[in-house]
């Protein structure tokens, strides 16, 4: 267990190639999300019935749909609608998750025993179909959206808060804590939990990526997000239809998941490397 | 906080080697019970999450307008008006005898098992399809990327492996599609060849959407097989066994591949879940009648009970394939037998 | 001289340019047929790169260069690596450290045979000479073994199976790394003598490399001192042990023969007499009787006993010695004392107060008085805290106000020979000795009435140890707190206790006055024990 602390990590990520190219292209699709639609001439919403599926121009850079809507400012306005949903879905499984990892992974006995067979039911059905039936179930808003993904993705990191905090459970540092006469509760956040964040920051980063495809996919096949509103997984739902006369909206749309989840991984893979003691070598 | 064992083993004995198989046929029962109970658990919460999910199955079938007396009569017919447990109970000993009720919405009064008789094949030989690509093409770059470490073909290697898992199915598909369907004419790029009329037809046309699933978990496995190869590549056993003066493709193949398989194997077992979920979309896509187009219909058309029998179809697939990999892997790794 | 080996400036560095790191700085060495050179060094000093280095077993991202590099008259650097393949193994082998890290855990014993014996030209009757090498090397039952994975066999079965393995390729040199150092002592002895006995037969050469300076001089001809990448000396072993020219390899004899005992014990200073004295009329701090431990066993099927009826006292003011091989329970007994575990059976009473069963939440009021030093200095500080952070925590949970506590920590930390400074540093950041200090601040930092030391020299270098271990008895006698040390080293444990309590599979043996142990003891397990130490006070006749 030899972790480093955040000074050197900051400047070993700045000298990691793969992270740093994550992080340039992370930081690219943000602004582009949040910077975008504010400064583009055209609401997402913005019909023009006079330019219906018209190619690359200069008035509409990637073209525009078949309602004449502006395919950029829609793909970029999807993009913040499908981010802000992956990143909420990721950010409670890994509380949740996480949560239920380490407190099963202290308490141990039955606390374990039932965390973890909840976690290994939620993980028995295929990611997809689960998110799917809860959609279905319980409605097709944006809120059951994030608790559908989150919910998919809760074992994982139940998983990895469970096996790390093992790892860690009988060093020394914790057994100190408790002849200290510290609380568990206080153990548990003080002494644990900053040295299992970094696997659980690494899934969080991998689980991002997989957020989109899940949201992406729950949209294209028009049980996510519902127009219209716009999402990644929707523009390309509809750009399929013209597909053949206007393949922009389809192709503009799939780059742009592609750009963010490379990004996303690229990121993931050098926080991985650089947190991960066991894949770090000389070199 | 729970009491592990702080030292190792104790005091070890040479046990008889006949116990070793007895043990090994335990711990398959054991798997296998687990798995049928973590089934039977899975499906409950399923037909319970239906139960509970607002609005009600009478009225979606037989229209809002409905009469309260045509209401109580739908749902005499089909048990509703039962307690949720006993409903649930007469709907799995159904289930055990291949009987999932009778779609409600999608072919009103058919019943479900027949309509999932020639789906349920389909998607399987999909999967399966799927899977082998996958397994195929990480072999062939997780050993390669291994084997050529940080040098030019791992780093190419690699690259593939990072657009392979950005690049989601659904979008893949039509890329495919683009170029190997439209514009070379390669594969037929809609609608679907039963294997068993037709094994070749069959592989052919499902070619583009089995590569489409294959894809993005090709790139998880051959990062994974790069990563434990790697690792093992570390261990001292490796180092011992070069020291030996082993040929190096003996080490490769015995020692360090030997060992990698069972991780990879086990990551495989896990992505399961994923091939699934992958089914789903690219079926709809390619117009293949399988069970993921099923699923879906029902879901447009709110048809609960073929929504159930899919979802824990699905999670069944799911278990039988975890308990399979699982017991492989325990079968390979003699530590875990014992 | 020098007609098997003969090495001349060996450099060895990981990695380029800025980052590259030279942990052999050019060394000489040179080895005759039969004969055997001992290379010892603390961690860290090169001593394992040499021999790896002579095999090329070196990862890749390793540079090796050479003035020359010899091996029986032919050149070993500008050999292309198929011809290195066929020297390895039959000319050329090494036995590691983990015997148990040593074999393919997916193959048998008898597969790793077939595939040496094949090495050697053998196509048939791999089974029969397989049995009779293990036979050789005395491991029961070989017959069966054969057909056995190696997770099934112990660490020391193991290594006796990866000697007659070795011994099985008929190998001209030998690198033995550290082959011993993973074994209990009695088993360590046995595996010694079959090495020596499988270098006779087959009147190989042997380049042991080991960081134990008893076993070193019990077995070398030849001695050399390897510190920080550099071969500091090298010569005649009882011209190194008894004369030794650099102050290095000087420092380092000193520190083993102190612990040895050449220089007098810390427990008969007079203060600790006289402070035994003063109490010796108190009643026990720890009353413990019949205690049990149980554990759910590997594989979870049973229970295991760790601790297994042990009943003894601990007086206040005295250290109380618990001495034993790994399995042996006394880790479990030391942390069951702070009632980290949970007894099974039997009482456990502190300061009159029935412990035994107290339940975690009002166990907090007493954790304070009893204080612990872990085996792992690594590992006993959170790698996300400064050492003043860590040193914090354990003040602010002894209630000392937060306008002291800067005041406090310096004090701490000069008391423990540290200095201000340190409390900026992350425990990456310091070696082994000084975090061990640093865990003897954060114990005292909660007046502590007792302190558990567990194995708290052993993952240290000989040449800090002896410090270490001053602090702490000089500590205990001024705080006059009890100790309980926990050992298997028999020199350090003569060296600190005033008492001693052998265990051995969970039971306790026998307790006694640690002289009375040594010199008369009571059963054979200690008798064997004794005679299976090497002093090397004795050994150089110092």
């Amino acid at each position: 267990m030899s972790l480093f602390h955040r000074n050197s990590l900051a400047r070993r990520f700045l000298h990691h190639r793969t992270a740093l190219a994550g992080l340039v292209i992370c930081t690219c699709v943000l602004l582009a999300v949040i910077v975008g639609p504010l400064i583009l001439p055209y609401g997402p919403e913005d019909m023009d019935f006079m330019a219906t599926l018209s190619p690359p121009s200069m008035a509409h850079p990637l073209g525009t749909d078949s309602f004449g809507r502006d395919v950029l400012v829609r793909v970029l306005n999807g993009g913040q609608v499908s981010l802000t949903i992956s990143f909420l879905a990721i950010a409670l499984a890994t509380v949740v998750g996480g949560g239920m990892g380490l407190a099963a992974a202290y308490h141990g006995g039955w606390t374990d025993v039932i965390l973890m067979r909840f976690a290994d039911l939620l993980f028995a059905f295929p990611s997809f179909i689960l998110a799917l039936l809860l959609m279905v179930m319980f409605g097709f808003s944006t809120s059951n959206i994030i608790f559908a993904i989150a919910l998919v993705y809760l074992p994982i990191f139940a998983r990895i808060a469970r096996n790390s905090t093992l790892l860690v459970r009988d060093e020394p540092f914790v057994q100190a804590a408790r002849l200290m006469g510290r609380r568990p509760v206080a153990i548990m956040l003080t002494q644990i939990l900053p040295n299992i964040s970094a696997p659980l920051l690494v899934q969080a980063s991998a689980g991002m990526a997989f957020a989109i495809i899940l949201e992406a996919g729950l949209s294209f096949i028009g049980l996510g997000v519902q127009p219209p509103t716009p999402s990644l997984g929707g523009i390309m739902s509809d750009g399929r239809e013209y597909f053949s006369r206007a393949p922009w909206v389809l192709t503009m749309s799939g780059l742009a998941i592609s750009v963010a989840l490379l990004g996303i991984n690229l990121l993931g893979d050098g926080l991985r490397d650089l947190t991960d003691p066991r894949l770090r070598e000389r070199n | 906080m729970s009491q592990s064992d702080p030292v190792s083993g104790g005091s070890r004995s040479l046990p008889a080697r006949e116990r070793a198989g007895y043990r090994r046929l335990m711990l398959l029962g054991g798997k296998l019970l687990s798995a049928l109970v973590l089934l039977l658990v899975g499906s409950l919460v399923v037909f319970l999450t239906i139960q509970a999910a607002p609005g009600s199955a009478a009225l979606s079938v037989l229209g809002e307008q409905a009469t309260p007396e045509a209401v109580a009569a739908f749902e005499r017919r089909h048990g509703l008006d039962q307690p949720v447990l006993v409903q649930y109970l007469a709907w799995l000993g159904n289930a055990l005898r291949g009987d999932f009720g009778v779609s409600l919405s999608i072919a009103s009064g058919q019943q479900i098992s027949s309509l999932m008789a020639s789906k349920l094949p389909t998607t399987l030989f999909l999967g399966a399809y799927a899977l082998v690509l996958a397994i195929a093409i990480s072999l062939v770059l997780g050993i390669y990327a291994a084997r050529h470490r940080g040098k030019t073909g791992d780093t190419v290697a690699t690259s593939i492996s990072v657009l392979g898992i950005s690049m989601p199915d659904f979008w893949l598909s039509y890329v495919l599609i683009f170029f190997f369907g439209l514009s070379l004419g390669w594969f037929p790029t809609y609608g679907y060849v039963s294997p068993f009329v037709d094994l070749p037809g069959a592989l052919h046309a499902g070619f583009l959407p089995a590569l489409a699933i294959a894809a993005p978990m090709a790139a998880v496995f051959s990062r994974t097989l790069r990563a434990v190869l790697l690792e093992t590549m570390t261990r001292p056993y490796v180092t011992a066994a070069r020291s030996f003066g082993l040929k190096p493709r003996f080490v490769f193949v015995h020692f360090i591949f030997r060992n990698a398989l069972i991780p990879y194997l086990t990551i495989i077992g896990l992505q399961i879940r994923y091939i699934l979920g992958g089914v789903v979309v690219v079926e709809r896509i390619f117009g293949i009648p399988g069970m993921g187009s099923f699923m879906v219909d029902g879901a447009f058309l709110r048809d609960l009970p073929v929504l159930l029998a899919c979802t824990v179809t699905f999670l069944a697939i799911v278990v039988l394939v975890n308990t399979l990999t699982d017991a492989l892997c325990s079968f390979l790794d003699p530590r875990r037998s014992r | 001289m020098g007609d098997l080996v003969d090495l001349k400036q060996l450099r060895v560095s990981f990695g380029k340019g800025e980052g590259r790191t030279e942990v052999l700085k050019g060394v000489d060495v040179t080895l005759s047929r039969g004969e055997i050179l001992g290379i010892i060094g603390e961690s860290g000093s090169g001593k394992t790169m040499t021999g790896l280095a002579l095999l090329r077993l070196l990862p890749q991202t390793a540079t090796v260069t050479a003035e020359r590099m010899d091996f029986e008259g032919s050149d070993l650097q500008s050999m292309p690596d198929r011809d290195f393949d066929e020297l390895r193994g039959v000319s050329m082998a090494m036995v590691f450290q983990d015997p148990v890290g040593s074999f393919n855990p997916c193959k048998t014993i008898g597969w790793h045979f077939e595939h040496a014996l094949r090495r050697t030209g053998r196509t048939e009757g791999f089974r029969d000479e397989t049995v009779r090498l293990l036979n050789e090397v005395g491991v029961r039952r070989a017959d069966e073994t054969v057909s056995l994975y190696p997770h099934q066999l112990s660490g020391g079965m193991l290594q006796r199976a990866l000697i007659a393995l070795v011994a099985s390729l008929q190998p001209r040199l030998i690198v033995a790394d550290e082959p011993t150092t993973n074994l209990d002592k009695i088993i360590e002895k046995q595996v010694l003598d079959l090495f020596l006995d499988m270098r006779r037969k087959l009147d190989a050469s042997v380049i042991f490399v080991t960081h134990d300076m008893p076993v070193a001089a019990s077995f070398c001809h030849r001695i050399a001192v390897m510190n920080a990448g550099e071969m500091v000396e090298i010569g005649p072993t009882e011209q190194v042990f008894r004369s030794p020219r650099h102050p290095y390899t000087r420092r380092l004899i000193d520190t083993a023969l102190e612990l040895a005992g050449v220089k007098g014990r810390p427990k008969a200073s007079a203060a600790h007499r006289a402070l035994l004295e003063a109490r010796a009329d108190e009643p026990p701090l720890y009353k413990v009787r019949d205690l049990s431990i149980t554990f759910r066993g590997p594989g979870k099927r049973g229970l295991f006993r760790a601790i297994d009826g042990v009943s003894f006292d601990v007086m206040p003011g005295e250290i109380l010695g618990i001495l034993g091989e790994s399995g042996s329970g006394k880790t479990t007994l030391g942390r069951t004392l702070l009632r980290l575990y949970d007894p099974a059976e039997g009482s456990i009473t502190y300061r009159g107060r029935d412990i035994t069963h107290l339940p975690e939440r009002r166990l907090r009021g007493f954790r304070r008085e009893m204080q612990m030093i872990f085996q792992d200095p690594g590992g006993s500080f959170n790698p996300r805290k400064t050492i003043g952070g860590s040193l914090r925590e354990a003040l602010v949970a002894a209630d000392v106000p937060a306008s002291q506590i800067p005041g406090r920590i310096t004090a701490l930390l000069e008391r423990v020979e540290l200095q201000a400074l340190h409390a900026e540093r992350y425990a990456h950041e310091m070696s082994g000795g000084q975090l061990q200090r640093v865990a003897i601040a954060r114990a005292i930092a909660l007046n502590p009435k007792v302190i558990v030391a567990d194995e708290a020299v052993s993952k240290l270098d000989v040449s800090v140890r002896a410090g270490v271990l001053n602090l702490l008895t000089d500590i205990q006698t001024e705080m006059g707190l009890s100790m309980i040390f926990i050992t298997h080293d028999l020199d350090v444990a003569r060296h600190v206790c005033d008492r001693i309590a052998v265990m051995y599979h969970g039971k306790l043996l026998e307790i006694g006055p640690t002289e009375d142990v040594f010199t008369n003891p009571a059963t054979d397990y200690t008798r064997s024990l004794l005679a299976a130490h090497h002093n090397l006070a004795d050994l150089i006749g110092a």
